[in-house]
Order: structure tokens, then C-alpha cells, then sequence
């Protein structure tokens, strides 16, 4: 594998940002992999794995108060080119992964 | 819980982060409680937060599991890089330690190499353990004080040489040699040359075999040896222009022609003792040129003069080969009152220097142990910020082997880092050490090799492994369970006593070298407080060397040309513009005479009055004025004194008057030397003649017309005395202009000079204590800082109950240097025992002084208490509600 590999808890939080559409926290992402997956990850996982793919360069993000009259914070993330580029070659390699395979898992079930 | 899980998220991300971080728990813990219960929203929110313990010390989030474990790396290798990630989270922690341990190691490195560069290193000889030098002493010169310096410094005779060389079996071969100066002239100005005289033995015996050339055959030495010169490397280069035909042709040395035969390779030193004593000189090795052994001496030369090695039989031992020299010189009946004693080459050169260099490797010593202790402070105090962290990782499944192979890798990262620095800083110090001018001999030799800086890696990983492994050995002591539950619960103990035994150790170290230091400078201030007998400010110097036979080559000829000389330049000195007044006189003080003479009070012979050795100098009318030494009875000399061939008038120092005539005037008394008798026309002032340290001893001053020999000018002005210097060159030169000039320089330089190295030590101690003092405090501020870090909650506690910050820093500061008033206190005894060893180097103070130990106690003290206070004013950054609220 190689160095800038993502970890799963990685890749779904990098799919989560990306559908969440520039509303994504560790809120946010922890409530909509909950939503989708039927799992809970850790939000000091997400909260850690938020930051760490912003310095891979896949995400960025900024501060925004929590409201108007608020002195509160909150930091939202949105995926950038490169985090696509890496989506888009996760996507392939499992799919390529996939393929072929379809027949003998639903047979199985 | 939740305090730890901040601390861990802050240790990674900073403190805004891991607060960003606890309001998006308690946003989601708010969540979960509208959506499923309250009572499942707080389950939840204890799960998160060991979750968050559990992945943000096991490693699972940031990628770190998946990506390194997947890596394959090494174990070592993934714990450098958790180990570099930690140390680049902590960089003040880091930087203290590297630092730290740097300085000392780079300290003690340098003075390491200088030891062994000057004491530890062999002489650049061929196989030098079997050579010896061979001298004479004379006990009954040990107790006089003005030949004490020479008692075992007694040389061979020429025919001592002979003799020994044609009868000994224990040695396999003899050489001798013999300092001097030569004037070499047409090529380029004349110049003054140190010059040697060789054994056609010496250069075969010590392995130096020239690089062009030959040197001297047996046959070409002795009384009437032909007119041979082997030259040195440097004077080939810079007079010759490295001409490889200057071999074979002629040079002329004292107005005589001499053919080269050789030219010797790059940094040829032959060590001459005898130099060094006459000149007052450390290192007096290197030789511009070479002539043969004793080529203008008569037969039967009998100056003690010639410096012997000898190199030992294989099976000889130095006792068997002493007993051998001594039977064949007695047998010679040469040597009744000599008894001889056979030294090391090295011996010969180091002898003296080994006591300060010992000062400078304890003191460096001392300070690598500061270093170490106050690095072990850090490291410790370090190891109680992370016990709770350790703890967690334990109790959630970490192995303890893997925790302290963890912790060792970092000490590990600490230590290298620190030796590195070290080896950087020892090629600095090693520098400027060399760049300060110490008076040290051998100084060339002193060059960093890879045992001393193996020595500094080694020193460096020992130290940070030994502390660093703390931590570990900690948690052996503790309870997990204990642990988990103090963490973050006001002091902890264990480590934190250790941490102030370390840093009262240290600053006791400190308080040591303090002392040394006070007491050096004390000593070095007493010394600058002792009146030489002279005035040195405004007096300007110059020396001539006049090249033998240069106004004739009989005595009496010789020595009117020398006072023509002298009276002609002495007018053209007191016409110069601002001089007060000049005098001439044979020698200096500083570094003034080694030798006496002897002289018989009250008459001229043995048998008519006492005999008695004094210092003698000839100086001439003026002298004393320009010095500004006091005339105490009777008058200064005159021109007109300088005619009486069979006698004369001198004048004598307090101390021979006082000696010698107790109790009366010595005025118009007879003074014998050589069977002249001399009448005393003055008493002056005593003046210390080669260290200020010295006891002013009996002093004949006689006229400078009995002088046929080389000479200083001194002058004083109502300017700059360094203006004068080049001016005197000028006026010497105008009446002479072959005449070739030495120590061109002022009377309080040379002064100065004397006692260079006594402020040499000082500065360098002085030095050692001031970097001790700044770690020291390093390590207080690092200790006080660390303790308000620890008792956040109980300081919180108490401000909320409405104590007032002021008493809190005080009270906060108090804890540390009650600490250190234990280490000043141990200093304080440490230095009463130290300083014992030190007597010798002490001057006009004792080594118990108590102005010097109050006074750096009160120094240490006061640093100390401001390092603390400043480190405690943290304590005004408590803030009382936020510890309420995390209760």
C-alpha cells in the first residue's frame, strides 16, 4: 500500500465531506456516517481524521462563527481537487476489485 | 477524564483545537440526548472519551495505525519518528536538553582536547618511549631563591657529552643540543634568528630526517667543526623562497659563511628547556636554523649547557640507565655535587602545566555534571507530566516493555542530538580557546581526534539514556490504578522529590565553581594590587640585539662601540617629542633575570668580607627615573661614573640594604664582584623582577658601561606609550641600522603579560561558573514552572477562596529555593573542600575567604530567587473558574 493510502475510517469521512457540501464537522460527518453506515465512529476519530486529511491535502478548511452574535467558532471542511483525484482512485481500484465478483457474493447471501 | 482527553487532544493539535474539540463533544453529547435519553447520552459521552484516550495514545486515529502498521516499518524505526513527533510537540522541552546537554559536553570536550593535545600526546619524536633527556641538578640551588628555578635544570658539558657518548652500553645512541641566536644577513634585512647547535647524533637519534639534503656527519661537530647549517622549513620558505638550490650554497651567520646542507622538514621542535628558563618562554622548540655542536666554542668549553637525549637500550630500564650516567661522570670526576636524573622528553615540557590544565578539565568536569544534572531535571520533571499518559496507555493494554523502549528511543533522539551539538561546539571552543593566547606550550599538537569525540557521544547517550529511562522506572514504583486516579490531581511525589535533589546537587556543582571563580579573580585582583617598584603606565620599550662582534671583536672594543651606541641613541630618544626621560639597562623585569652573581660585602675577596648572590643589572643614568623608581638614599648613576675600569659605584635595592647593612646606611660601603670593589652611591626602591607574586630579593645595580651586551630602552612620555614604540625603532635605527630589534612594547603590557596566566584560569573558570549559573537557573525556572503546572487545582482553589496572587508566586517560589538554599549550602561545603586543592593557584587570599563564599552565595541566591519568582508569576494565569468547572 502505498504512503498516502487512506485508512477506512479515512475514506468514508473523505466520502461524508464531499456529500456533506461544505457543512461538514466532526457533528456533521459523525451524525451522517451514523446515518448511512449504522455505525459510530468515535468523534475524536473524525475530529483527528478531519484535520489529518486536511495535511494530506485532500481537504481544507475555515473557521465560521457558530452564529452571528456568537464568540464561538466552528471549523468546516470541504474537500479540494486533490481529494476528488483521490476518491476517483479509490473508486477504481475497487472497483476493479469488485468486478466479477458480484454473482458469486449474491449467490452466497 | 475529560481534563486528560483535553490534554492529550492539546499535546497534538494545540489548546484551541482540543476546546474546538470539547464543544463539539458537548454538542453531539446534547444530540444524542434530545434523540435518545439522557441516560444514553451520557453513556455515550463516557464511551467518546475513552474512546478519544484510548485512540488519540493507542495511535488509531490520525492514520497512524493503518498507515504505519501497513508500512511495515521497523519497530525502532516507527518509535524514532513517534519519538521525533513527540520531542517537535515539545520544543522548549527539547531544545533545553540538547542544549544543556551540548554546552557540556562541548566544554568539557574542548578542555578534554587540549589535555590531550598538550599532556596525553607523545612528542613528535621516532619512537619516543625509549627516549629520555638527560640532566644535572644541584641541590644546594633549591633553596635559593634566585637560582631555585635553575636547581635541576643543570645541562652537560661538551666533554660530558663525549664521554658519555663513547662509554655507555645502556643507551643506543646520544645526542645533545644547544640554543642560541645567530644574525642572518644578505638575505633580505638582517635579521635575529633563533638558532641551535646539533650533535651530529641529534637528528639521526629523534628519527627527523630533512627533506632536502643531509644534516650533520659524525666528524662535523665540536671546536673547529666546519662552517655547516641545516636550515629550518619556515626560514627556507620565507627568506628562501623554498629554493631547492639554496642546498649547497652559502649563507652568512654572524658575518661568517656558512654552506647549507639541508633543509628540515615542516614543524621540526626540538624542545629547549634552557630556553624557555632564559627567555621566559613556554614553548621554545622551533629553530630557524642549525649549526654544529660547539663550532665556535674553544676547547675545554665548560658552560653546563648542552641539553642530552638519550635513547634506551631495548631491556634498559630509566633506573639501570641513571645508574650508568651517573658512575661514568663521577668516574670522570666531572660531576661531584650533580646528581642526575633522567626525564620523559614530554615530562620536560608538560611538568609545570599540569596543575592548571587539571583546574580547567575539574572545572569543565564540574560543568558537564551541571549539564547532566540539569538535563536529568528536565527529563524528570518531563517523566512526571507523563505519568498519567503512561499510565493510560498501560492500563489500556500497552505493553510496559513497549512503553520503555518507547521512552528510551526518545532519550535516545535527546542524546544524540545533545552530542551532536557538543562535537559542533568543541571545534568552536577548541578555537577560541587557541585565539585567547593561553600560555600553554605544545599548543600546535592540540588537534580533535575521534577518541575525544567518540568520548563526547558516548558521554551524551549515557547521560540522556540514564535519566530519560526515569519515566519507566517510575511506573514500577506506582500503581496504575493510583496513577490514573491522581492525574491531574495537585503534586505528585516520587519523581518531583528526585527533581529537587537533582537541582539542589546542581546547584551545590554551581555554587563550587562560583567559588573557584570568585576566589581566582579575588586572587588575580590582589595581584594587580601589588606595586612592582616601578611605574609601568607611560613607559615604552624596545630591545636590541646586538649580533656578537658587530663593534669589534675584542672585549674592550667591543663594549665602547656598545656605549657609543647607547649614548647616541639615548640622545635621540630624549629629543624625541613628549619623552620625559630615557634610560638603557641589560634586562627587564618581566620576565627579568633567573641567575645571580656573587658579591662580597665590605670587601673584594673570600676572605675579607661575606659572600653572598644578589641579582645584578646594568643600567644606565636615567633608568631609574624613567622607571619611576624611587631613589631612597644617595643619588642615581651619571655619565661621569662610567669610566673606573677596576671598580665603580653601584647603587642597591631596599632589600639588600635592609639585608645587608641592618640598621645603618650602606652609603659609601664596598661591594666585591670579580675582585673590583664598588662603592654604594644609592638605594633604591625594590622592584619585583619576574612575577608580581615574587619577593622582592637583593639587588646590585651597577653602571650600564659595564655592560658589553644587548639592551632595552626605556622611555617615558606625557602621551601614549604606543605611540612612542615605533618611534624608538626609528631612533635606533638612525644610528645604527644593523642592528636587529626585539619586544617592541610598552611597560605595562609586559607587566600584563606576567600575569596572563593567572587571568588566563581566572577567565576561563570565571567562564565555566557563568555557564553553570545560566543552566542552574534554567533548571530552577524549569522546576518552579513545573510545579505551578502541577498544582493548578490547588492554586485555583485557593485564589477562589481569595488568596492574593503576590503570596502564591512567593509561596510557589518558595518551594524551589528552599531547594535551593540546600544546594547553596552544600556548595558552600563542597567549596571548603575543593578550594583546599587550589592553594596553589591563589594569590593574597585564602582558600576559606568569606567575602568571596558570601558572595556567591548571595549571587546564586538572588538568581535563583528571580528565576523562581519569574517562573511562579505562571501562577496569575490560573484561572480560578475554569479549575471549578473541570472539578
Amino acid at each position: 500500500m502505498s504512503r498516502d493510502a487512506l485508512g477506512d475510517l479515512e475514506h468514508q469521512v473523505l466520502l461524508t465531506t464531499l456529500r456533506l457540501r461544505g457543512e461538514a464537522y466532526s457533528v456533521s460527518v459523525v451524525l451522517e456516517i451514523e446515518e448511512r453506515t449504522h455505525r459510530s465512529p468515535a468523534q475524536s476519530a473524525v475530529f483527528i481524521a478531519l484535520r489529518r486529511l486536511e495535511e494530506k491535502g485532500l481537504l481544507r478548511s475555515h473557521l465560521e462563527k457558530k452564529s452571528p452574535d456568537s464568540g464561538q467558532t466552528r471549523r468546516y471542511f470541504e474537500i479540494t481537487p486533490a481529494g476528488l483525484e483521490k476518491l476517483r482512485e479509490m473508486r477504481e481500484s475497487l472497483l476493479g476489485l469488485w468486478d466479477g465478483i458480484s454473482a458469486e457474493l449474491d449467490g452466497a447471501s | 477524564m475529560r481534563a486528560l482527553v483535553r490534554w492529550l487532544l492539546a499535546r497534538r493539535l494545540g489548546s484551541g483545537e482540543a476546546d474546538r474539540f470539547l464543544e463539539e463533544l458537548d454538542e453531539l453529547h446534547s444530540r444524542k440526548c434530545t434523540t435518545e435519553g439522557a441516560e444514553a447520552g451520557d453513556r455515550w459521552l463516557k464511551l467518546e472519551l475513552r474512546r478519544a484516550i484510548w485512540s488519540g495514545l493507542g495511535g488509531r486515529f490520525v492514520g497512524k495505525g493503518t498507515r504505519e502498521r501497513g508500512s511495515g516499518s521497523p519497530g525502532f524505526l516507527r518509535d524514532f519518528r513517534f519519538g521525533l513527533r513527540t520531542l517537535r510537540r515539545r520544543p522548549l522541552f527539547a531544545l533545553l536538553v540538547v542544549g544543556t546537554l551540548g554546552l557540556g559536553i562541548g566544554a568539557s570536550t574542548t578542555v578534554f582536547t587540549l589535555v590531550d593535545g598538550i599532556l596525553l600526546k607523545d612528542m613528535a619524536y621516532e619512537r619516543p618511549g625509549e627516549l629520555v633527556t638527560i640532566w644535572g641538578t644541584w641541590p644546594s640551588w633549591r633553596d635559593d631563591p634566585l637560582l631555585q628555578e635553575a636547581w635541576d635544570k643543570i645541562g652537560l658539558r661538551w666533554d660530558d657529552y663525549t664521554t658519555l657518548r663513547d662509554e655507555t652500553r645502556a643507551f643506543s645512541g646520544i645526542g645533545a643540543h644547544r640554543s642560541g641566536t645567530l644574525t642572518l644577513t644578505g638575505a633580505g634585512d638582517p635579521v635575529r634568528i633563533e638558532s641551535g647547535e646539533a650533535t651530529a647524533s641529534l637528528f639521526p637519534l629523534l628519527g627527523i630526517r630533512p627533506v632536502l639534503g643531509r644534516t650533520f656527519l659524525p666528524g662535523e661537530e665540536g671546536p673547529g667543526a666546519p662552517h655547516l647549517a641545516v636550515l629550518g622549513y619556515e626560514l627556507w620558505q620565507s627568506r628562501f623562497g623554498a629554493d631547492s638550490t639554496v642546498v649547497g650554497r652559502s649563507v652568512t651567520l654572524n658575518g661568517e659563511p656558512f654552506e647549507v646542507i639541508g633543509i628540515l622538514p615542516r614543524g621540526v621542535r626540538i624542545h629547549s628547556t634552557l630556553y624557555n628558563l632564559f627567555n621566559s618562554s613556554i614553548d621554545g622548540g622551533e629553530r630557524a636554523v642549525w649549526v654544529p655542536a660547539n663550532w665556535n666554542r674553544p676547547e675545554g668549553y665548560g658552560s653546563r649547557d648542552l641539553e642530552t637525549f638519550g635513547r634506551l637500550r631495548p631491556g634498559v630500564g630509566t633506573e639501570e640507565a641513571l645508574a650508568e650516567v651517573t658512575r661514568i661522570m663521577k668516574d670522570n670526576g666531572r660531576h661531584e655535587d650533580t646528581v642526575f636524573r633522567l626525564t620523559p622528553p614530554r615530562e620536560e615540557v608538560v611538568a609545570g602545566y599540569r596543575p592548571p590544565l587539571f583546574l580547567l578539565l575539574g572545572a569543565s568536569g564540574l560543568l558537564l555534571l551541571i549539564a547532566c544534572g540539569n538535563a536529568a531535571t528536565l527529563l524528570l520533571g518531563e517523566a512526571i507530566d507523563r505519568r498519567g499518559e503512561i499510565s493510560t496507555r498501560v492500563a489500556l493494554g500497552a505493553g510496559r516493555r513497549r512503553i520503555a523502549q518507547q521512552l528510551l528511543t526518545e532519550s535516545l533522539i535527546l542524546g544524540l542530538a545533545g552530542s551532536l551539538v557538543g562535537m559542533i561546539l568543541t571545534p568552536l571552543g577548541v578555537r577560541s580557546f587557541l585565539a585567547l593566547g593561553p600560555s600553554l606550550p605544545r599548543l600546535q599538537n592540540v588537534e580533535i581526534n575521534q577518541g575525544v569525540l567518540l568520548a563526547a557521544a558516548l558521554t551524551g547517550l549515557a547521560c540522556a539514556l540514564l535519566f530519560g529511562f526515569a519515566p519507566a522506572l517510575l511506573q514500577h514504583k506506582h500503581s496504575i490504578h493510583a496513577l490514573l486516579q491522581r492525574e491531574g490531581r495537585g503534586r505528585l511525589g516520587g519523581g518531583g522529590k528526585a527533581q529537587t535533589l537533582l537541582l539542589a546537587g546542581e546547584l551545590g556543582l554551581t555554587m563550587v565553581l562560583l567559588i573557584s571563580a570568585g576566589l581566582l579573580a579575588r586572587s588575580l585582583e590582589e595581584l594587580g594590587r601589588v606595586n612592582p617598584g616601578f611605574r609601568a603606565e607611560g613607559v615604552a620599550t624596545i630591545r636590541t640585539q646586538i649580533p656578537s662582534d658587530h663593534f669589534g671583536s675584542d672585549d674592550e672594543t667591543s663594549r665602547e662601540g656598545i656605549g657609543l651606541f647607547r649614548r647616541q641613541v639615548l640622545e635621540r630618544v630624549r629629543a624625541l617629542p613628549g619623552v620625559l626621560v630615557a634610560g638603557a639597562v641589560d634586562g627587564l623585569p618581566f620576565p627579568g633575570l633567573v641567575s645571580g652573581s656573587t658579591f662580597i660585602i665590605g670587601g673584594t675577596t673570600r676572605s675579607s668580607g661575606d659572600q653572598i648572590t644578589a641579582r645584578d643589572h646594568a643600567v644606565s643614568p636615567g633608568y631609574f627615573e624613567t622607571m619611576g623608581i624611587p631613589i631612597l638614599a644617595g643619588r642615581d648613576f651619571t655619565e661621569a661614573d662610567q669610566v673606573q675600569d677596576d671598580g665603580g659605584v653601584v647603587v642597591v635595592n631596599e632589600t639588600m640594604a635592609r639585608q645587608y647593612w641592618p640598621g645603618t646606611s650602606p652609603l659609601g660601603n664596598i661591594v666585591g664582584r670579580g675582585g673590583n670593589p664598588y662603592r654604594v652611591v644609592g638605594v633604591v626602591g625594590d622592584v619585583r623582577e619576574r612575577h608580581l607574586s615574587e619577593e622582592p630579593l637583593p639587588m646590585v645595580y651597577r653602571h650600564a658601561s659595564i655592560s658589553g651586551g644587548s639592551f632595552s630602552i626605556v622611555a617615558r612620555t606625557t602621551g601614549s606609550p604606543d605611540v612612542l614604540v615605533p618611534l624608538l625603532r626609528d631612533a635606533v635605527q638612525a644610528v645604527d641600522p644593523g642592528i636587529p630589534l626585539t619586544q617592541e612594547t610598552t611597560m605595562e603590557a609586559l607587566v600584563a603579560a606576567s600575569s596572563g596566566a593567572e587571568r588566563f584560569r581566572a577567565f576561563l573558570v570565571t567562564g565555566f561558573g557563568a555557564l553553570a549559573t545560566l543552566l542552574a537557573l534554567v533548571g530552577v525556572f524549569g522546576v518552579t514552572a513545573r510545579s505551578v503546572a502541577h498544582r493548578t487545582r490547588e492554586l485555583g482553589i485557593r485564589m477562589a477562596l481569595g488568596a492574593e496572587s503576590r503570596g502564591l508566586i512567593r509561596m510557589t517560589a518558595m518551594t524551589t529555593l528552599r531547594a535551593g538554599m540546600v544546594g547553596i549550602a552544600l556548595g558552600l561545603a563542597g567549596g571548603l573542600w575543593v578550594t583546599r586543592f587550589l592553594t596553589s593557584f591563589f594569590f593574597g587570599t585564602r582558600p576559606w575567604d568569606g567575602e568571596t563564599y558570601g558572595a556567591a552565595a548571595l549571587l546564586l541566591g538572588a538568581l535563583c530567587a528571580g528565576a523562581a519568582a519569574l517562573a511562579a508569576r505562571r501562577v496569575t494565569r490560573v484561572e480560578p473558574m475554569r479549575v471549578l468547572r473541570e472539578e
